[in-house]
């Protein structure tokens, strides 16, 4: 085969190629669908994975500070109030800042309160964690605990 | 232009000085590592797909590479990093892949597979560096599961290391360099055996480039050969491996940014006792049976004990116990053991190729591959100080099977087309005795403690090659493989192997003597269930299917005898879905973009005490974009220059090879996730962050060899 043959034959097989790598590129640029509705970000890809927690309070703070679970999962949660005033439990909601008309904040259901307890007193609840990942702050509501220190609720 | 004018003009475009100068003179003798072994049982396949390389010795030492996991960097497309420690397999990049320890490659050592389907570290865990680099002879890379031969674990391809020594006698090796890295080898390989008969055995020791970096691995590697008679030949190996590093853990680079902790240092707090250890002990054999027809007959059984165990704390203190949620913040700790027994073997009968009328060949081959393994797991919760367990997350017995049949054929038609693979069919089953079911088990949540999953894995495999003129042939590949799920996980009924399909179109054009060869592919692999890094649970965590499309390009040049070149660009995109329905992300730590390059030249540079002295001078240079560490934060761009020399008389060699020339600051793993690491000890607020573990500062190794 002449030199000048094998010359046009690579140098058409090198456009189809690189033709055909673009094409494939451009096929995967718009892997999501976008059909309007608003599906929050999933960093690790987890969800639903149902745990149990138990937090103590006392006047000086929450035991755990730092409360981790995955997104849409089944929690039970038990708050043990040791301290000598009443303590409660309340999440709150967490900012979700988008130009896409999507919610602009995120929070975890009713259920997830706890009024507060008496001194020496315990309540066990269950609720299901918001989709939106991040990390949530949780802290008492009493009228008293404006002084007590915040917790994170970290949902991954 | 003479050759010898070519030479000198190439020198001084290279810029490398007086061995240059040196080299032009001389007319250059074959060097000491320039043979390449025919071993035995070394199979001759035709070519199945685009990146089908042979890699030889000469390839592999023409820049500097420590362990055997850095030789595959010799392969267009591959990147392997540098690493001081020890212990665990190297991370692989390949085709938009960023294979951890190994996980993703099918690897074998001669006939023996080393793959571990079932490792808590990641399915299909191998560390090819239980092999001592010096007897590597040759490495078959395949990129892309198309060949009927490759078992689970070839997701993005293998790697067959092929072990001798060309060069009969004995070597003594001593190796001392940065951060008291001392390295010490000996080799026998005796002058009336063959060259694939050797002992080989390796000690090192490094204190580590930074804090908490200390580690040890001692080897040995024996390989027998014999002619049994006329038409049988059996050939014994024999490995052993104990190793065993310390690790700093990550840092954050909010902390490194602000000075609160050093790139190369380790956290005060809940960072002790982090460390890898793994042993391993491989027998292997080969019983061939070559008619005098030119068929094949090869038995080839083996049995490999490998126990594993890893400390790292990835998060800081952000765990809370399953066993008794009353207990938390004691360190995020995580242990993971697995031991396993597994034994089998791989047999094959290979008809040789036969005329089939006047313009057409046909060679057939069917085999069987068997293994059966007995794996022990566990996923525990530490206290940094004492190493006391706090929490359980896995504790499995797991009982595994692969038994699986191929029939290759390998079709040449009117001298131009070659059409080659076939089918193969795996049945894959696991048996898991898991002690943590119905309770706290990470692994199970839907219970049982005893369950079993059982499948059958069908992948066709396809190549074709249409040689257009003499240097430039055309190829297309499809191929389907699978790669065992993680078992610990599965439940009862499912289906134990994640499928891989795999197509490829490329050209390649290669001369004479090997002198030029280039490739150029497009391809696109899809995977059942990619493995992604969740820091949280301290581990890889299967994720649904994922799509790598991309191209590979590649030239290994060797224009005259003491000069060899090469260089490969690799350009993917590689995304995969999350459980979560709609989500999907790049698949992280994946350079869109990856550039290697590799300049040997060596020859005889005069003599010395009247005897032939030889040199050689490497260069190797990396260049990784920035990968995506999430779909919002990108990595760092990655440029490593290695560095190398030798010279050598007929019995001494003096080298040094000097790794991260260029000095600068390198990850050897980034990932984005949320932690709370601080100077402070107890549980401090979380936040996300980028946590990075230092790759090696400059590194510079002399060795002294003696031959005798």
């Amino acid at each position: 085969m002449p030199t000048s043959t094998i010359t046009s034959l690579l140098r058409h097989g090198l456009l189809l190629l690189t033709a055909s790598t673009l094409c494939l590129a451009c096929a995967s640029s718009d892997a999501r669908s976008d059909d309007g509705t608003c599906t929050p970000d999933d960093a690790d890809g987890i969800i639903s994975e149902p745990a149990t927690l138990v937090v103590t309070v006392t006047d000086s703070g929450f035991s755990p500070k730092i409360l981790t679970t995955q997104n849409t999962s089944d929690i039970t949660l038990t708050l043990q109030n040791d301290g000598t005033t009443p303590h409660g439990f309340v999440v709150d909601c967490l900012a979700t800042p988008n130009t896409d008309g999507c919610p602009l904040e995120s929070c975890f259901s009713e259920d997830s309160r706890i009024a507060p307890l008496a001194p020496g007193e315990s309540a066990t609840i269950t609720f299901e964690t918001p989709l939106v990942e991040g990390i949530y702050t949780f802290r008492s509501d009493a009228a008293a605990d404006t002084e007590l220190g915040p917790g994170q609720f970290i949902i991954q | 232009m003479s050759r010898r004018r070519l030479r000198s003009h190439a020198c001084r475009v290279l810029l490398i000085g007086e061995l240059c100068a040196l080299a032009a003179r001389a007319e250059p003798p074959p060097t000491p590592e320039a043979p390449v072994i025919e071993v035995r049982g070394l199979r001759p396949e035709s070519p199945r797909g685009v990146g089908d390389f042979r890699l030889r010795r000469e390839l592999l030492t023409a820049s500097p590479r420590q362990q055997t996991s850095e030789l595959l960097s010799a392969a267009p497309g591959f990147f392997v990093d540098h690493e001081d420690g020890e212990g665990f397999g190297n991370d692989v990049y390949l085709r938009g892949f960023d294979l951890e320890h190994g996980s993703g490659i099918e690897m074998r050592a001669g006939t023996v597979p080393l793959n571990i389907p079932t490792h808590i570290q990641g399915q299909g865990y191998a560390d090819p560096n239980l092999i001592i680099p010096e007897v590597v002879s040759q490495i078959r890379v395949l990129e892309g599961p198309y060949d009927p031969r490759q078992g689970d674990a070839a997701i993005v391809g293998s790697a067959y290391f092929d072990l001798g020594v060309p060069e009969r006698g004995g070597l003594v090796r001593g190796s001392y360099g940065s951060f008291n890295q001392r390295r010490l080898v000996g080799i026998y390989a005796p002058e009336a055996a063959g060259p694939e008969t050797f002992g080989a055995a390796s000690f090192r020791e490094t204190d580590g480039f930074g804090s908490h970096r200390a580690a040890r691995a001692g080897t040995f590697n024996a390989q027998y050969g014999v002619d049994l008679s006329e038409h049988d030949h059996l050939r014994v190996l024999a490995i052993g491996r104990s190793v065993s590093a310390a690790l700093p853990g990550v840092v954050r680079q909010d902390d490194v940014a602000a000075g609160r902790v050093g790139f190369y240092d380790s956290y005060p707090h809940y960072t002790e006792n982090q460390s890898v250890r793994a042993d391993a002990l491989i027998v292997g054999g080969e019983l061939r049976h070559q008619s005098s027809r030119g068929d094949v007959l090869s038995v080839a059984p083996f049995v490999m004990w490998t126990d594993f165990r890893a400390r790292q704390n990835y998060t800081g203190t952000l765990q809370i116990a399953r066993s008794d949620p009353t207990r938390f913040g004691l360190g995020d700790l995580f242990e993971t053991n697995n031991r396993e027994l597994a034994g089998g073997l791989t047999a094959y009968a290979r008809r040789a190729s036969r005329q089939l009328g006047s313009s057409s060949e046909l060679g057939i081959e069917p085999g069987l591959f068997l293994r059966v393994g007995r794996t022990r797991q566990s996923k525990n919760l530490l206290e940094p100080e004492d190493a006391a367990i706090w929490d359980r997350r896995l504790a499995a017995s797991l009982g595994t099977l692969d038994a699986g049949l191929y029939l290759d054929f390998d079709l040449l038609l009117w001298k131009r087309l070659r059409v080659s693979g076939g089918p193969r069919v795996d049945l894959l089953s696991v048996s898991i005795e898991d002690q943590l079911a119905n309770g706290s088990s990470a692994a199970t949540q839907s219970g049982g403690a005893e369950r079993t999953a059982t499948g059958v894995s069908i992948g066709p495999r396809l190549s074709a090659q249409l040689a257009l003129s003499q240097p430039l042939s055309v190829i297309a590949s499809y191929g389907e493989g699978y790669r065992s799920l993680d078992a610990a996980h599965l439940e009862h009924g499912a289906t134990p192997y994640s499928k891989v399909l795999s197509f490829e179109v490329g050209v390649r054009a290669r001369l004479p003597r090997e002198r030029f060869t280039s490739t150029l592919a497009v391809f696109q692999t899809r995977v059942g269930n990619e493995l992604v890094f969740v820091a949280n649970n301290g581990g890889l965590e299967s994720e649904n299917a994922s799509v790598r499309r991309g191209l590979v390009a590649s030239i290994v040049t060797k224009p005259v005898r003491w000069l060899l070149a090469s260089a490969s660009l690799s350009v993917n995109d590689a995304q995969f879905n999350t459980r979560v329905a709609g989500v999907s992300h790049h698949v992280p730590s994946v350079p869109p973009l990856l550039f290697r390059s590799d300049v040997s030249v060596r020859g005889r540079l005069g003599t010395f005490w009247q005897l032939p002295l030889h040199g050689r001078l490497g260069v190797g240079y990396t260049f990784a974009s920035a990968t995506h560490l999430s779909d919002t934060v990108r990595g760092p761009k990655v440029n490593v220059l290695n560095v190398g020399g030798e010279l050598r008389s007929r019995f001494v060699a003096l080298g040094v090879d000097v790794y991260n020339a260029l000095g600068l600051r390198i990850a050897d793993s980034s990932d984005v996730y949320v932690s709370n690491w601080s100077l402070q000890p107890g549980q401090q607020p979380a936040s996300l962050a980028t946590h990075s573990v230092a790759a090696p500062p400059t590194s510079v190794l002399g060795s002294v060899t003696v031959y005798f």
